[in-house]
């Protein structure tokens, strides 16, 4: 909790700083370096009377640049106070201060960079934004979770012609431990990606295939699709994949599409269909249907409310929370 | 209503001016395109001939800024606030601000790499032009 203590102060001193705009961090000194990070709370109400508030995100975020180099790091910590009541009656506090990104960047020129550290795997779109007040619905789609590590912790590669050609080539090797292997969904010791992707003006697209080898020596392969389309007044998303060992899908497939809609200027409305297949350990087979509401009196301040209608009927749920980036 | 006439006509006068993008002499090329000035605004070009391109933008709620975003990065403000907080959380920054015409051009007088659009009208002479905006309807 004193992790948590120190950036909440921080985030207040940021907040009284006279030419701070809220979310887009602070100079600090007269060093090339900037700080910022984000907040999220959440609460769940489950019709199995399973109820849970906690601050689930506080993640303080450094970074910099000199000439060709530029690094950043997030520090984080999850789930620094969960209260669950109802079906359990628990209160737990979390001071662990997790690395979720640590990074140094080569630029060679304006097409090819060159990463070392641990970042988000840029599969797909979902990924690349994951926290609370960058995306639009209140929660991630299950997909998110089950088909690939969503943090490597390795040598990234990328190569984008921004002038002269739509397309973007990525390709990621891990043979090595995760900086943190707290804090990651799926622990592994190696990840090699690759992935193209076309991006225009309106309508994105990408393919990734992977393979990955947990700490327990398994090794899981796996593929993305991916489809991002924005217009003025509303913005697709949409993902579909699916993961195997060596003898069977493990994943057979997962997938969600989601709609947003700008309904006003603050104001949007969402809807996601999500649906998976789980064949390894607990295995579960799910359609889900989200619907939600968010509203940003800022830009980087959230309010957000969901309705999730779920084939275990005993867990849907309705979401609520509230996310800043400061 | 005077007032509000007055706004409108501010907004015409500035917001929607001819501009030119400027650097000092030694930027290495004579001229850049529509594509490369939009890559440049983004973050996404960060050098030209190995030289450090550094883009100038005006505060927030200035005119001409907003014709220039509209019209050059085609974006919507909405879309361009998204865009910066992702770039945040990636850990890019926006282009430097600067408040007046007048100290644009001192910036980039002094400054190797540095380049910003300022009305047609106030253009000084020793500095490079890389573009000319079209004339505005």
């Amino acid at each position: 909790m004193k992790h948590s203590l120190l950036i909440l102060l921080f985030v207040a001193s940021l907040l009284r700083a006279g030419d701070y705009t809220i979310g887009s961090g602070i100079k600090i000194g007269k060093l090339p370096v900037y700080a910022g990070g984000y907040i999220t709370l959440d609460q769940l109400i489950r019709n199995d009377n399973y109820n849970r508030f906690r601050i689930d995100d506080i993640a303080f975020i450094t970074y910099g640049d000199y000439k060709r180099f530029s690094y950043l790091s997030e520090l984080e910590v999850k789930n620094g106070y969960v209260k669950e009541w109802g079906k359990r009656d628990t209160t737990k506090t979390n001071m662990r201060l997790n690395i979720e990104r640590l990074y140094l960047n080569y630029t060679y020129d304006d097409k090819l960079e060159v990463r070392l550290g641990k970042f988000n795997t840029p599969v797909g779109y979902w990924n690349l934004t994951p926290i609370g007040v960058l995306r639009d619905s209140a929660s991630n789609p299950y997909l998110a979770y089950i088909l690939y590590p969503r943090y490597t912790t390795g040598v990234q590669i990328s190569y984008e012609d921004h002038l002269n050609n739509a397309n973007a080539y990525t390709l990621i090797i891990q043979h090595n431990n995760d900086l943190d292997d707290n804090y990651n969904n799926i622990i592994v010791n190696r990840h090699n990606i690759i992935g193209i992707e076309h991006i225009g003006e309106e309508i994105s697209y990408k393919a990734n295939i992977g393979y990955f080898r947990t700490t327990s020596n398994k090794d899981f392969y796996y593929f993305l699709l991916s489809l991002l389309y924005e217009r003025e007044t509303y913005k697709i998303s949409a993902e579909y994949g699916a993961r195997r060992d060596r003898e069977r899908w493990s994943v057979p497939y997962a997938f969600y599409m989601q709609g947003v809609y700008h309904l006003a200027a603050k104001h949007d409305i969402i809807g996601r269909l999500e649906s998976y297949k789980i064949d390894e350990g607990v295995k579960r087979h799910e359609n889900i249907g989200v619907i939600g509401y968010t509203y940003r009196p800022i830009y980087p301040m959230t309010y957000k409310i969901e309705y999730q209608l779920r084939s275990y009927t005993n867990e849907s749920q309705i979401k609520l929370s509230f996310s800043i980036l400061f | 209503m005077r007032f509000l006439l007055l706004f409108c006509f501010t907004i015409s006068l500035y917001g929607n001016e001819k501009f030119a993008l400027i650097s000092n002499h030694n930027f290495p090329i004579n001229h850049l395109l529509e594509e490369q000035i939009r890559q440049i605004y983004l973050k996404r070009m960060h050098f030209i001939k190995d030289m450090p391109i550094i883009p100038i933008n005006y505060t927030a709620r200035d005119p001409l800024r907003n014709y220039f975003e509209k019209s050059m990065l085609h974006l919507s403000s909405q879309k361009l606030k998204r865009y910066w907080m992702k770039k945040h959380y990636e850990g890019k920054r926006p282009p430097l601000v600067q408040s007046s015409v007048e100290s644009i051009i001192i910036f980039v007088r002094k400054v190797d790499g540095a380049v910003a659009y300022i009305p047609y009208s106030k253009l000084p002479k020793d500095v490079k032009i890389l573009y000319i905006s079209k004339e505005n309807p």
